[in-house]
């Protein structure tokens, strides 16, 4: 018992003990930012409800479809997304489409973005002004499209 | 992706698509509307349909194919309609495709041709969407 109890003090390393860093100092982690975790709050409830759908049984339903969102689809969207840090965007809505197909919607009053985001991984982006297609903002990209929706 | 469009398909028959809720629905100002995800498919660019002329009409379908589709998905659905016409005029094309649905000849696809790409196809899915018919 003595020896356990002396095994347990380490008695000879006590005395000897330096700390990694200094105790009067607070911890600060030395890990990146996590994505999912850090960033605006649209970006958080999106990649969010991206992940339910990925995470759905897959079901196939003759006569509606295949249900389940795929994962590249999934992925493709989650980078996609990503390199946006605006936080002043609203909370976009993403539903399922069939075929493992996913599709975003953005809305700020007569504007919209449709992001619709394949199981090949190929994004498709439509900026619509009162529900009707604004081709050449739509090829300028998903930053240029931002901007323009979040000037309503 | 189909071959063909089907053209014993007469463009004055109305197709029925079973409606996914809340999920291909989209309510502004008060009113319902259908979305694009409600026609768009992820890899063969084919939505399932019924030509209601075939299943008894709006009865009949309410019926029968609306309590099977719900049956196999676990919840209810609504539904919506669309002329052919308005399919065709769209751009897409209609197919039938009963080995899909228990060999049952009504059950057809909104589809689109093998050359169209992602961007034409999800525009005229959108499109139609926005010209569909969602029944209470």
């Amino acid at each position: 018992m003595a020896t356990l109890a002396s095994t347990l003090t380490f008695p000879e390393v006590v005395g000897h003990y330096k700390p990694i860093r200094p105790v009067n100092v607070l911890f600060k982690s030395n890990w990146g930012n996590t994505v999912s975790l850090d960033g605006p709050s649209w970006r958080i409830v999106a990649f969010s409800a991206i992940a339910d759908l990925e995470n759905r049984e897959p079901k196939v339903v003759p006569g509606l479809g295949e249900l389940a969102a795929s994962k590249r689809a999934a992925d493709s969207l989650r980078a996609y997304l990503l390199p946006i840090n605006e936080s002043s965007l609203p909370f976009p809505r993403i539903v399922p489409a069939t075929g493992g197909a996913i599709l975003l919607v953005w809305s700020s009053g007569d504007r919209s973005l449709e992001i619709a985001s394949f199981p090949d991984g190929e994004i498709v982006l439509e900026a619509l002004d009162h529900g009707v297609l604004n081709e050449e903002l739509s090829e300028k990209g998903l930053n240029h499209a931002i901007g323009w929706l979040i000037r309503g | 992706m189909a071959p063909w469009d089907d053209v014993s398909i007469p463009n004055d028959s109305t197709l029925a698509r079973g409606v996914r809720t809340p999920e291909w629905m989209t309510v502004e100002n008060g009113k319902e509307r259908l979305n694009s995800a409600c026609f768009l498919d992820g890899v063969n660019y084919e939505t399932s349909c019924f030509v209601l002329e075939e299943v008894g009409g709006i009865d009949g379908f309410c019926a029968d194919i609306l309590p099977t589709l719900e049956a196999k998905l676990g919840n209810k659905l609504r539904f919506a309609t669309i002329t052919v016409n308005t399919v065709r005029s769209t751009g897409l094309w209609v197919y039938r495709k009963p080995e899909e649905f228990d060999g049952n000849s009504a059950h057809v696809v909104v589809c689109a041709s093998r050359d169209m790409s992602k961007s034409q196809y999800k525009k005229r899915v959108r499109e139609l969407a926005g010209l569909a018919t969602l029944q209470p």
